[in-house]
């Protein structure tokens, strides 16, 4: 995988953390738990994973997480990726806890209840060929503002989006065997 | 659309992770445990200690109490079914609840058999005292395994014990050879490829999260110590002094079970724990169920 010299952490109150970090392993990059801000001091990109986004939400605010992304995200600093609830937080609307990262406005728990949850393949656009994609109680992206890329879609609505530096899932990649969606986050920001 | 219900519901287990899963009765139980930071809540008529005190048939929830918390909360709704009552569970499907726990909490329906819990849609959690008991429910289609510990009692002893003997029949199972692990799998009718996961991956194929007697942010970070991925905590939180308070601390020990510095802050003034219980002392023993 062609990279630059990229320092990775995720957020690691609540969910679905571990899974982040064997993805990690698999293309040779040390994914590291962040719990605090000295915890994300150096890093250049930073994974918020799925979950329940009020208890990761939460948490990023009580240890000034939310406040310090928001900052260095800005500056360009530090490249970021919410997969699920991690969506939820870097966009609009869907959360009290929503950080405004991306234009893009969600909607929680939008396609119903577990009964609900689906996987599927899906092609991303400039990708070779379909990768898997996982949804669990996932949000639904219900508006797409100015400067945001769609990069995958599903029966017509955008599940995959991107500015310059943010990027964001409905679905859960790191719940399957392919490992395209990291190399992207961390080759492509 | 490809529909696997079984790795969907894995997958939800995998999401809540890291999280404490709350026993609430009333709709107002299930804000404060939302407002708290629950990964998700266990919708229930009565919490374990009062099923204790009460006595008598403990059975699937009033479907209306199980709407109101859905309609209340945006977090995941669990609740709870007889062992056996495949038809409570019919019901809970139909509710379309999030999970449903199999539960010894409640009276057992069937002592012969457990729910083919394949047949669903909704995953289901089941309570397990060592990795065989886990490996049964797994094999009936268990997406999430949880220890009995002793429900009720506020003491910890029974799911320490339970999360041990998981831990340590894991370890030996990684241990075994080729060969040994294809005995045992005869021996016990276990699938080979549940045992070869384990050996692999050493740890159970699907989450395990420490529940039965959880009362205080300590007992949460001794769990999680030895190996839980979360906890389910019942009557702890409502039977306490201060819901709320503990609840949030809760919370903050699953996260927090490695700073002994933040346990320690948690852990102060949060008033009078639920009161607890010898084991040797019970009536009734539900991990035996």
């Amino acid at each position: 995988m062609e990279r630059r010299n990229v320092q990775v952490g995720v957020v690691a109150f609540q969910g679905g953390i571990e899974e982040h970090i064997l993805v990690g392993e698999r293309l040779g990059v040390a994914v590291k738990r962040v719990l605090s801000l000295q915890d994300a001091k150096d890093l250049t990109h930073l994974i918020i994973p799925g979950g329940e986004s009020t208890v990761i939400g939460h948490h990023m605010v009580s240890t000034g997480l939310d406040a310090f992304c928001e900052k260095q995200n800005e500056k360009g600093n530090l490249k970021l990726w919410g997969t699920c609830a991690g969506a939820i937080l870097l966009g609009k609307k869907a959360s009290p806890y929503s950080l405004d990262c991306i234009d893009v406005d969600l909607e929680r728990n939008a396609y119903g209840r577990q009964m609900d949850s689906f996987s599927t393949l899906i092609s991303v656009q400039g990708g070779e060929g379909n990768i898997p994609a996982v949804f669990i109680r996932a949000p639904r992206i219900v508006r797409v503002g100015k400067g945001v890329r769609i990069l995958a879609s599903y029966e017509g609505e955008p599940i995959l989006c991107r500015n310059e530096n943010v990027l964001i899932s409905t679905f859960h990649p790191e719940l399957t065997e392919s490992s395209t969606m990291h190399e992207y986050f961390f080759s492509q920001f | 659309m490809k529909k696997d219900s079984y790795a969907l519901g894995k997958n939800l287990a995998q999401m809540l992770k890291g999280g404490v899963i709350m026993d609430v009765t009333t709709v107002e139980e299930a804000c404060i445990a939302e407002s708290a930071g629950a990964c998700a809540v266990m919708a229930l008529e009565r919490v374990p200690a009062d099923i204790r005190w009460d006595g008598g048939v403990a059975r699937m929830s009033d479907p209306k109490m199980i709407r109101e918390i859905q309609k209340a909360v945006t977090i995941p709704v669990m609740a709870k079914v007889r062992i056996g009552h495949f038809a409570e569970a019919h019901i809970l499907e139909a509710l379309e609840v999030d999970f449903i726990d199999e539960s010894e909490v409640l009276t057992p329906a069937d002592e012969s058999a457990h729910i083919d819990k394949s047949q669903f849609q909704i995953p289901f959690v089941c309570g397990a005292i060592d990795l065989e008991q886990a490996l049964r429910r797994i094999q009936e289609g268990a997406a999430m395994i949880r220890t009995k510990g002793e429900a009720g009692t506020g003491n910890v002893v029974e799911a320490v014990r339970h999360m041990r003997a998981i831990q340590l029949q894991i370890q030996s199972v990684t241990k075994m050879s080729r060969k040994a692990l294809v005995a045992y799998a005869k021996k016990t009718g276990f699938r080979l490829e549940l045992l070869e996961a384990i050996h692999k991956e050493k740890k159970l194929p699907v989450v395990n999260f420490a529940a039965g007697g959880i009362a205080t942010p300590a007992d949460v970070a001794l769990m999680m110590e030895l190996g839980a991925e979360g906890v389910f905590v019942g009557s702890g939180i409502f039977k306490s002094e201060n819901p709320q308070k503990t609840a949030k601390a809760m919370v903050e020990a699953v996260i927090h079970y490695r700073d002994s510095k933040k346990l320690a802050e948690i852990s102060e003034g949060l008033g009078k724990a639920m009161a607890g219980q010898e084991v040797e002392t019970l009536a009734v023993k539900m991990q035996e169920r």
